[in-house]
């Protein structure tokens, strides 16, 4: 037998084709793990070397200072910052001297980072900064940044200024913690921080879809709008409703603050974890602007995201033509009534759950579909009986539509929709999946998902699933 | 990401892009599956999860790919040697072949059936080369991946690599035509 026709045979050899379920496991699999500290090695090595390298010098100057002082000036303060970083932090340290004294400014692009700031001379300045904040404190404070934007300012002794880019700023003392919005990397920072729930809502087709027409939520009782004419005397709560622990934990910024005369909020120590609630006129006049941008963000999806739409949108034809739900989520307390959990629940630090929802819930608004699936599932998967876990398995089904994995889609779907029978979101889950697998020419059981809708509270939902079911009853439809 | 290189997006993974490995995934998984599927026969969840690992140290060691050979080669490369350190366990191996039965195909034609007794006899043999043989022909011969750059892959000279093969091929060529096993 010769070389070539054993090679030829040998070609023939069975070989383990994974199927498309298996694929999808391991690429999830591989890309969670990614996505949980596994940076490649050697940057992950730099950045220990360089960490320990900052907080090595760092000390030995602190040292220094403290014994020159000690000799010289006993009266004047040293001047240390410690900073600890994570192992997945990326960050640069520099030291400026201004005309006034030092500004130690720490640029932290991704990842946790812990400073413990002494007491400073006049004029120096220990700051940390991001793509759009800055932190300038004195004590103990951790700062969570997420691709580039201030995520979380967990203060852990003395005090904390935050400034973000075009708002307010924010004042902590020792135990406050202040979330960003999770929709921070999308936004400009004169753009409201919109509640996902109230000015956008997500379509059936998966896409989310802004509400336009909304009226800007009205604030509740508990909930009271900063209005710059307030500043002074109004005290303010961005927090959530008493009823709201939904999913979008850590969109708000969870401080109850009085505006000072000076514009400065101070906060108290009534952090909450919040759900989507109105913030006054940064709703009301940001709605129509925090749209626009939204749109742009739409628009710069990539081509691939866009087929994936374009694939849902031609279903969409048989169920809801050019028509989207421009309905504004009304559900603050989906979770209350999906799972009655309390709503107020302190923060300390951030759960993975709420990592991975913010991330996937992130990624999902910049167009990074299949990404977002992938964080949604984690989140999903990281505490499954938590409330947040729900609303992640739905806008991972969302973002698998849009990343065109329909299957596992449907597989999702029917999890939430299992797992989550009284959600809100029931009826357009219902009707996403009635599409995905009337698509797949499986009528009978797409009729039944969409006939579960067809009495869906929101008029919208109900319209589409009826539409829906026209459609399979056409004679097009059938096989 | 369709029209990003294989180059770039192994850059893109030193850097820690997730969506790079993603994409690399979606391009390669087949290949790396076939590869590790014709090294090792064992059960499919353990496939996956040697797919799995093969990826992960992908995405761990992309910064030390300096450019020599295809990105292919340099995923080939890892996962061969995955699939070798999984190997070691001799007693996980041995499992492995007993539980594995060979496919067989019938009602065909005897000029099929034929050839179908040949691979099957090709797969029983690739089974019980030993570890390096096995390796050097399913990644020259099957894989087709070039002598020189298999070499380099495995750490090996050239010439070690050669008569490996050398071996294997011969072992392979006496089993198809002696009948055995």
């Amino acid at each position: 037998m010769s070389d070539d026709l054993l090679e030829e045979l040998g070609k023939d050899l069975p070989w383990e084709r994974p199927d498309q379920a298996r694929r999808e496991a391991v690429r999830s699999s591989l890309l969670v793990e990614a996505s949980e500290g596994a940076r490649p090695t050697a940057q992950r090595r730099w950045l220990v070397v360089g960490a320990a390298f900052a907080t090595g010098a760092l000390a030995a100057a602190a040292v220094a200072i403290v014994i020159v002082r000690d000799d010289h000036s006993p009266a004047q303060a040293p001047n240390p910052a410690q900073i600890t970083a994570s192992s997945e932090a990326r960050l640069e340290h520099r030291v400026v001297t201004t005309a006034t004294g030092v500004d130690e400014i720490v640029h932290v692009h991704d990842g946790k980072v812990r400073l413990a700031v002494e007491a400073v001379r006049a004029g120096d300045h220990v700051r940390l900064r991001t793509k759009d904040a800055e932190v300038e404190g004195a004590g103990e404070y951790e700062v969570v940044v997420v691709a580039e934007a201030l995520s979380t300012v967990t203060v852990r002794s003395g005090t904390a200024q935050i400034k973000v880019n075009g708002q307010h700023t924010v004042l902590l003392s020792a135990g406050q913690t202040w979330r960003s919005s999770i929709i921070t990397t999308d936004l400009s920072p004169s753009a409201p921080s919109p509640p996902d729930r109230v000015a956008v809502a997500d379509s059936l087709d998966g896409r989310p879809v802004v509400n336009s027409d909304s009226k800007p939520a009205v604030p509740d009782t508990a909930t009271h709008a900063v209005r710059p004419s307030d500043a002074g005397r109004s005290t303010v709560t961005s927090g959530g409703h008493p009823s709201d622990s939904s999913s979008i934990r850590g969109a708000d910024t969870d401080i109850r603050s009085e505006v000072a005369a000076t514009g400065v909020r101070r906060a108290d120590s009534s952090t909450r974890i919040s759900g989507t609630t109105a913030r006054g006129d940064q709703t009301a006049a940001g709605a129509s602007d925090f749209a626009n941008k939204l749109s742009g963000v739409r628009d710069a999806d990539k081509p691939a995201a866009r087929q994936a739409d374009q694939g849902v949108q031609q279903a969409d034809k048989g169920v809801q033509p050019d028509k989207r739900v421009q309905q504004a989520d009304k559900d603050n307390n989906v979770q209350s009534a999906d799972n009655g959990v309390p709503a107020d629940k302190p923060v300390g630090s951030q759960s993975t759950i709420e990592r991975h929802f913010q991330t996937g819930w992130a990624l999902l608004r910049s167009g990074k579909a299949r990404e977002a699936a992938v964080e949604l599932g984690a989140a999903a998967a990281a505490a499954p009986d938590d409330p947040l876990a729900t609303d992640a398995r739905y806008f991972q089904a969302v973002a698998l539509v849009r990343a065109g994995q329909r299957p596992e889609a449907e597989r999702v779907l029917v999890q939430f929709l299992d797992t989550a029978p009284r959600s809100l979101r029931r009826g357009r889950a219902a009707v996403m999946l009635g599409r995905l697998i009337g698509e797949r020419g499986d009528l009978a059981s797409a009729r039944a998902w969409l006939e579960s809708a067809v009495s869906d509270p929101e008029p919208a939902i109900a319209s589409a699933a009826r539409a829906g079911l026209d459609a399979l009853a056409a004679p097009s439809a059938r096989p | 990401m369709s029209d990003i290189s294989d180059e770039a997006l192994l850059a893109a993974c030193a850097v820690g892009d997730s969506a790079a490995l993603g994409a690399l995934f979606d391009r390669h998984h087949e290949a790396v599956y076939r590869l590790v599927s014709r090294l090792l026969r064992t059960e499919p969840v353990e496939i996956d999860d040697l797919v799995q690992t093969t990826f992960m140290e992908v995405w761990r060691s992309a910064r030390r790919y300096t450019g020599h050979g295809s990105v292919k080669s340099f995923l080939f490369g890892i996962a061969a040697n995955t699939v070798r350190h999984h190997v070691r366990s001799a007693q996980r191996r041995r499992n492995a072949i007993a539980e594995w039965e060979p496919p067989t195909s019938r009602n065909a034609p005897d000029d099929v059936l034929s050839r179908a007794q040949q691979v099957n006899r090709l797969a029983l043999a690739v089974d019980q080369l030993p570890h390096d043989l096995r390796v050097a022909y399913v990644l020259c011969d099957l894989e087709d991946v070039a002598g020189v750059e298999a070499a380099r892959m495995l750490g090996l000279r050239a010439g070690t690599l050669w008569r490996r093969l050398h071996d294997a091929r011969r072992a392979l060529r006496a089993a198809i035509e002696g009948g055995s096993p």
